[in-house]
C-alpha cells in the first residue's frame, strides 16, 4: 500500500519541489511571469485533457472559454469593482454555465461536427470581445488592479507565482484522484462504446455534459488566474491562433495523460523563449519555433511523454534481454 | 429599396465565396476524412503571390498572373496532401487538425519573411462599379457570382464526366472499397486536396478588391466557410453550395436590422439553430 502510494506521487512531489524552488534561483520577474504562464497553461491543459482525452470529444473552443473566463472577472473589476477572492470565484464560475450551454448542444453533434461547432464558437467569443465596444472594451482590452485576497495582494510577482502553484497542484489532484476511481473509468467506458456503457446503467449524457463542466472549469480557472497574471484582458490573446497553442500544448505532450499536459504547457511556453534568447534567429525565431514543432507532430504525433515512456520501456527491455543471456 | 437591392448583390457574391470555401472543406473531407484548417494560408499565400510577385515584383500581365496563381495554389494543395494527409490519414482526425493548423502557422511566418509586415493593395484588379437600374454597386460582386458559377459548372463536368473524377467521388463514397476498383487512394486524394486548393486560389482572387492581401485576411471567410458546409448539410458539394448562399443572402439582409459587429453573432446563431432542429442540413441530406 505504502509503496504504490510512493510510486504514485513521488514523481509529482519531485516537480512539486523543483516548482517550488525554481523562484528562488532565478530571481527576476521575467522567469516569475514565465513560471506563472506555465503553471497557468498547465491548468487549461489539464481542462483539454479531460474533454478530448478521457472523454473523446473534440472541443477545440476551449480558448473561448479561457477567454470568457478571464474577461468575467475583467468586467467584474472593471464594472463593479470587485477585485478579490469574489471575482477569483465569479469568474471561475463561469466555466460550469458555458460546460452546460456547450454540452447539450454537443450531445447532438459528433466528430467532425462538433470540431467545426465548437471551432465557430471559439471564433464567436472572439468576434464579440473585439468588436462589442461598449461591453468589452475593444481590441484595447481592459486593465485590472492586483488579486487582493483577504488582505494580501498579490502585486509581488513571486508571490503571485506561489498561489498559481497551489492552485494548480491543487487542480492537478482533484483531476488525478477523478481518473482513478469510478468517474474516470465510467468516462473513458462513455468514450470508448457508449452503447455498452449504456447498457451497464451508465448515464452516458450525463457524463458527458460533466465532462464538458469540468474541462471548462478548468479552462476559466486559468483565464483568471491569467488574467490576475497580465493584470489585463485583451481580445489579442483569444484569437483561433492561440487556440492552436493550446491544442499544441495537449498534443505535444501527449493526449490524455496529465505529466503530459505539464510537459506540454512547458514545452510550448519555454521554446520559443529560448530561441529569442538565442538570438541567431533575429525576429524570424519564430519560424524555426514552428518548425520544430511541426517536425515533432509529423515524426511522433504521439507526444513527447509518450516518446519517453516507449523510450524508457525499450531501454528496460535491452537490459532485461542482457540479463537473460 | 435601394439599400435592399445592393445589400442583395453583395448577400448573393458573399454567399459565392462561402459555397466555394464550404465546397473545397467539404471536397477534403469526402476524399480523405479529415479537415485542411491550412486553407486560410492557402488563400492569403496566393493573394501573396499574385500581389507581391506576380504583379509587384514581376509586373506580369493580369491574365498570365491569374494563371499562375492558381498552378501556384495546385501546386501548394499538392505538396500539403503528399506531406500531410497522406502521411497522417490512418490516424485519428485530431492529429492531421493539428498539423495542418501548425502547418497554418509556419506559413503564416514564411509570409512575413517573403512579403513584409505590411499589407499588400492590388488597384487594378477587378475595380470598377456596375449599375442595375438606378443602383450602383461595385462590379467585383458581378464577377464573383458569374465566375463562381462557371466553375462550379466545370467542376461538375469534370467530376461526373472525366476518370480522375469519378475515382475521386468513388473515394469519396467508400474509401475501402475504392482500391480494390484499381484506384490508388493516395493519388486520388492528392488530386483533390490540389483542386480544393486550387478553388482557393479562386476565391483569394476574388477577396483581393475587397480587402487587404495580409495572412489573416481569410479568417473571417473561412468560418462562414464552415457555417455554409454545417447549413447546407456537411459532405455534401449542393448543399454546401446553396447553404452558402443562403447564408450571405440573410447575413446581408439582416444588416438592415442589425449593426454590422452582430454579423458574425448571427451566422453562429443560425449554425446552432440549425444543428439543433436540422442537423442534416437544410437539405436533408443523409451522410453516412
Amino acid at each position: 500500500m505504502k509503496n504504490r502510494f510512493v510510486k504514485e506521487y513521488l514523481g509529482w512531489v519531485i516537480v512539486l519541489a523543483v516548482a517550488a524552488a525554481l523562484p528562488l534561483i532565478l530571481t527576476t520577474n521575467y522567469y516569475y511571469q514565465l513560471f506563472t504562464q506555465i503553471l497557468i497553461y498547465t491548468i487549461a491543459t489539464v481542462g483539454m485533457t479531460i474533454i478530448f482525452g478521457w472523454s473523446g470529444q473534440m472541443n477545440l473552443g476551449s480558448i473561448g472559454i479561457v477567454g470568457i473566463g478571464c474577461y468575467s472577472a475583467a468586467l467584474l473589476a472593471q464594472h463593479l469593482g470587485v477585485s478579490d477572492w469574489r471575482a477569483l470565484l465569479l469568474g471561475i464560475a463561469a466555466g460550469p454555465v458555458i460546460g452546460i450551454c456547450l454540452g447539450f448542444p454537443a450531445l447532438r453533434v459528433k466528430g467532425v461536427y462538433l470540431v467545426i461547432t465548437t471551432l465557430s464558437f471559439a471564433t464567436i467569443v472572439y468576434s464579440l470581445m473585439n468588436n462589442a465596444v461598449g461591453l468589452t472594451g475593444g481590441p484595447a482590452g481592459v486593465y485590472v488592479e492586483p488579486l487582493k485576497i483577504l488582505g494580501i495582494s498579490f502585486s509581488n510577482k513571486r508571490a503571485y507565482y506561489y498561489f498559481c502553484l497551489a492552485v494548480t497542484a491543487l487542480v492537478i489532484l482533484f483531476v488525478k484522484r477523478l481518473n482513478k476511481y469510478k468517474f474516470g473509468r465510467t468516462m473513458r467506458a462513455v468514450r470508448d462504446n457508449p452503447d455498452a456503457a449504456e447498457a451497464l446503467g451508465v448515464n452516458t449524457v450525463r457524463m458527458n455534459i460533466l465532462a464538458f463542466v469540468l474541462s471548462a472549469t478548468c479552462c476559466t480557472i486559468s483565464g483568471v488566474l491569467y488574467l490576475y497574471m497580465s493584470r489585463m484582458a485583451a481580445p489579442k490573446l483569444f484569437t483561433t491562433g492561440q487556440g492552436t497553442q493550446y491544442l499544441l500544448m495537449l498534443i505535444i505532450g501527449s493526449i490524455g495523460s496529465i505529466p503530459g499536459a505539464v510537459i506540454g504547457a512547458t514545452v510550448i511556453t519555454v521554446l520559443p523563449e529560448i530561441l529569442q534568447s538565442i538570438g541567431i534567429f533575429g525576429t524570424n525565431y519564430k519560424l524555426v519555433y514552428y518548425l520544430i514543432l511541426f517536425t515533432i507532430v509529423m515524426v511522433y504525433p504521439w507526444g513527447l511523454f509518450n516518446l519517453g515512456k516507449a523510450a524508457v520501456a525499450k531501454v528496460r527491455d535491452a537490459l532485461h534481454r542482457k540479463g537473460e543471456k | 429599396m435601394e439599400v435592399f437591392i445592393q445589400l442583395l448583390v453583395s448577400g448573393i457574391a458573399w454567399g459565392f465565396t462561402y459555397a466555394l470555401i464550404g465546397m473545397e472543406f467539404t471536397l477534403v473531407w469526402q476524399s480523405s476524412h479529415l479537415l485542411n484548417t491550412a486553407h486560410t494560408m492557402v488563400i492569403s499565400g496566393v493573394a501573396y503571390f499574385f500581389a507581391g510577385t506576380l504583379l509587384g515584383k514581376l509586373g506580369l500581365p493580369i491574365w498570365l498572373s491569374v494563371i499562375l496563381a492558381l498552378v501556384f495554389a495546385f501546386v501548394m494543395g499538392y505538396l500539403i496532401s503528399a506531406f500531410i494527409f497522406n502521411h497522417m490519414r490512418k490516424l485519428d482526425i485530431g492529429f492531421a487538425l493539428i498539423a495542418t493548423s501548425i502547418f497554418a502557422s509556419l506559413l503564416g511566418e514564411l509570409y512575413l519573411l517573403i512579403w513584409g509586415k505590411n499589407a499588400l493593395h492590388v488597384s487594378n484588379f477587378l475595380r470598377g462599379t456596375a449599375h442595375i437600374g438606378s443602383v450602383s454597386f461595385a462590379s467585383v460582386y458581378i464577377y464573383i457570382a458569374v465566375f463562381s458559377i462557371i466553375f462550379i459548372i466545370a467542376y461538375e463536368i469534370f467530376a461526373n464526366k472525366t476518370k480522375a473524377g469519378m475515382a475521386m467521388r468513388c473515394v469519396a463514397q467508400n474509401i475501402n472499397a475504392a482500391p480494390l476498383m484499381g484506384i490508388d487512394v493516395g493519388r486520388s486524394i492528392n488530386l483533390t486536396t490540389a483542386i480544393s486548393c486550387m478553388i482557393c486560389g479562386i476565391v483569394s482572387l476574388f477577396l483581393i478588391p475587397l480587402l487587404p492581401v495580409q495572412s489573416t485576411m481569410a479568417d473571417g471567410i473561412a468560418f462562414k466557410g464552415w457555417i455554409a458546409c454545417m447549413v447546407g448539410g456537411f459532405g455534401y458539394v449542393p448543399g454546401t453550395i446553396i447553404g452558402g448562399i443562403f447564408l450571405g443572402i440573410t447575413e446581408n439582409l439582416i444588416l438592415m436590422f442589425l449593426p454590422n459587429i452582430y454579423k458574425d453573432v448571427f451566422s453562429f446563431g443560425l449554425l446552432i439553430i440549425i444543428l439543433l432542429i436540422r442537423p442534416g442540413g437544410i437539405m436533408r441530406h443523409k451522410v453516412s
